[in-house]
């Protein structure tokens, strides 16, 4: 098969489950009988069904235990499917668990040159990415300390620039980012995506939502160890949000979230909470505190429906709009929708804080506005879409 | 080639940063790797020859050269094969669980942590030898022709750890009782071993549980190397070929118990 056209991962009817047996000397003989199928089984993964072509970037989602390292270590071959085939062509670089075989007692330096051996790099290969291992760690004369010294950030840094330095062809991510601080994690999302404009293929596994979404073009969302959708990353993300609304008893919950690097001061309804769908404009005043260290953030606002889920959204970022802000970094502004074109029904309204590039949320109010739009006519549907009809002669 | 062969050169940074870890900090640094098993040595010669009265007597031979070095000597001789016997055996029953990061994260195979293990300790024993090696020179006979059997006998030990550490590595992760009993039996071993006596000294009783302890052979070979009779690697034969059957076995029962240990680390 031509080279371009072979799928990078290709897992077929995979099935992964693990056995409940307590007792250690049955479990011995079920292994040794080689029948490791009896017994009570836990399945973490049913019959999964996965091609990913060359160079696609992939976005794994689901709930906690839903199977998405389950699959992730499949894909890298740490685990063994118990049935189904997997075929993965390219050399696999995994952030699965970063710095898994660092030796506190070495120094940093000592453990790039004795780890390198085990992500595949001969010893040259070593000496020659050594400076830049430490460079992109940026953790400087910290490099000849024994690594037990390090902050666990330093020694993520060191892994996960390590991890990335080997050249992969398939990259595999498991909430690696979640890590470190604001200038590493905007640092290691700047080498993901370098990596990812090389062609190289990457799974992406996390739980913030809007990362899968503005990295991924692809997203699958694994329920309960089966893929309950395999597709466009922004539809897996609305699916998976309304299921979990569901799950959660349906319906909107209050939530607010702030950091040091920002928070939301404010946010209410300048505009009366009841409209007339079509006339009256619905407007939204925002006044939040942004950490002048940082560059200026963007902000989100979406509507949502009763149900949860997003009915339209607005993003800074998105329509060209530049925030600004005070000696105090307090930003104050107003987003109009004119002549709200949703239609009867009742809304909420959350508003995001994010980084410049929109991929970190810094702080959020999720549902704390509510509004009921009515209207005066019979039109069905949540929103009214301007339109023409014309006759065909 | 299995892959793990191809493989073995990832071992030796593996062993390598477990040796250096070790001492690192300590303030004799790699020295205690010789004292510690110098200061044994002294302890159980002054109390098995000072105490006990024992002596190195091989029956059927005329009388060792005697002394409180002769007889010094022989222990630390047994003694380095022992230890990394001991050493090897309780630590290979954790071994999964000690490298829990490498069995669950990284794609590797996993013979090599055995491997690693082996050569790390291999790297204690060779420095003893050498030790020892200085204090025959400087004290004793000198150089004797029977050192060129040293190397076959530090295979024939390395084989035997090979076998040992396996299959306790592989039940170990199972049945994690081994942790606990087999350091017990370790140094229950120590005196079913001939580590202060030649194993010709040992009463019948005594002598079928020697013939019957896998240890034996590697110690005496190794001793017999020493102290110049390499007459006895000749009736070691049975034993070596029970070696060599007993190699495939244990990569077997490895490979076939292998793939439950990251559900179980």
């Amino acid at each position: 098969m031509d080279p371009v056209e072979r799928p990078a991962i290709e897992l077929r009817g995979v099935s992964k489950s693990y056995s409940l047996e307590a007792s250690p000397w049955r479990r011995l003989w079920q292994q040794l009988r080689g029948d490791a199928s009896s017994g009570p089984r836990h399945h973490a993964l049913r019959d999964v069904d996965l091609h990913v072509r060359r160079g696609e970037v992939v976005g794994v989602i689901g709930r906690n235990g839903a199977g998405k390292s389950t699959l992730l270590q499949l894909v890298c071959g740490v685990l063994q499917p118990s049935t189904g085939t997997r075929v993965v062509h390219g050399r696999v670089a995994a952030l699965l668990e970063l710095g898994a075989g660092f030796n506190p007692e070495l120094s940093g330096r000592e453990n790039v040159r004795l780890n390198g051996p085990l992500l595949g790099l001969t010893p040259d290969q070593v000496e020659q990415r050594l400076p830049g291992i430490i460079a992109f760690a940026g953790i400087g004369a910290y490099i000849d300390q024994p690594v037990r010294s390090y902050s666990s950030g330093m020694f993520v840094r060191l892994a996960f620039s390590m991890a990335t330095s080997v050249e992969p062809e398939i990259l595999i991510i498991d909430e690696a980012l979640s890590v470190g601080d604001d200038a590493f994690q905007r640092q290691s999302f700047a080498r993901i995506m370098a990596l990812k404009d090389r062609g190289v293929t990457i799974l992406f596994c996390s739980h913030a939502l809007f990362q899968v979404e503005s990295l991924c073009a692809r997203a699958i969302w694994l329920n309960d160890g089966r893929i309950a959708f395999d597709g466009d990353s922004a539809q897996a993300v609305v699916e998976y949000k309304a299921w979990m609304e569901r799950q959660d008893g349906g319906g909107a919950r209050e939530r607010r979230l702030g950091t040091t690097r920002a928070e939301i001061l404010g946010f209410e309804l300048a505009s009366p909470a009841r409209l007339v769908s079509g006339e009256d404009d619905l407007v939204l005043q925002l006044q939040l505190r942004s950490d002048l260290a940082l560059p200026m953030p963007t902000v989100g606002i979406v509507v949502h429906g009763a149900d949860a889920r997003s009915v339209t959204a607005a993003g800074s970022w998105m329509d060209g709009h530049a925030l600004q802000r005070d000696a105090a970094g307090t930003t104050r502004l107003r987003l109009v929708f004119p002549r709200l074109a949703l239609l009867k029904g009742h809304y909420t309204v959350s508003a995001f804080v994010m980084c410049e590039r929109a991929l970190d949320v810094l702080a959020a109010a999720e549902h704390v506005l509510a509004f009921e739009v009515q209207q005066d006519h019979l039109e069905q549907g949540v929103v009214s879409l301007p339109r023409r009809w014309e006759a065909l002669t | 080639m299995p892959s793990w062969l191809a493989h073995v050169s990832l071992a030796w940074p593996l062993a390598k940063r477990d040796v250096l870890a070790r001492y690192r900090g300590s303030v004799l640094g790699v020295a205690w790797a010789l004292l510690l098993p110098l200061g044994m040595v002294v302890i159980y010669a002054l109390v098995f020859q000072g105490v006990f009265k024992a002596r190195w007597a091989v029956p059927g031979e005329v009388a060792e050269p005697a002394g409180a070095f002769g007889y010094t000597a022989r222990v630390f001789a047994g003694l380095i094969v022992f230890q990394a016997f001991a050493e090897v055996c309780s630590r290979a029953t954790r071994l999964m669980a000690d490298n829990a990061n490498l069995v669950k994260r990284v794609v590797f195979p996993l013979e090599l942590l055995v491997v690693a293990l082996l050569l790390q300790v291999a790297v204690h024993s060779l420095l003893q030898m050498g030790l020892l090696a200085v204090l025959l020179v400087l004290f004793a006979d000198g150089l004797q022709l029977s050192w060129l059997w040293l190397p076959a006998a530090l295979a024939w030990t390395l084989a035997l750890q090979f076998v040992l550490a396996l299959v306790l590595a592989a039940v170990g992760t199972y049945v994690r009782d081994l942790q606990h009993v087999v350091p017990v039996v370790m140094t229950g071993l120590m005196f079913l071993s001939p580590l202060f006596y030649p194993a010709a000294a040992a009463p019948e009783g005594l002598a079928l549980l020697l013939s019957l302890n896998p240890l034996t052979a590697p110690m005496e070979f190794m001793r017999a190397a020493w102290f110049g009779h390499g007459r006895q690697a000749v009736s070691m034969a049975p034993q070596a070929l029970a070696l060599l059957l007993a190699l495939p076995l244990a990569l077997a029962l490895f490979r076939r118990l292998r793939p439950g240990f990251a559900d179980l680390v």
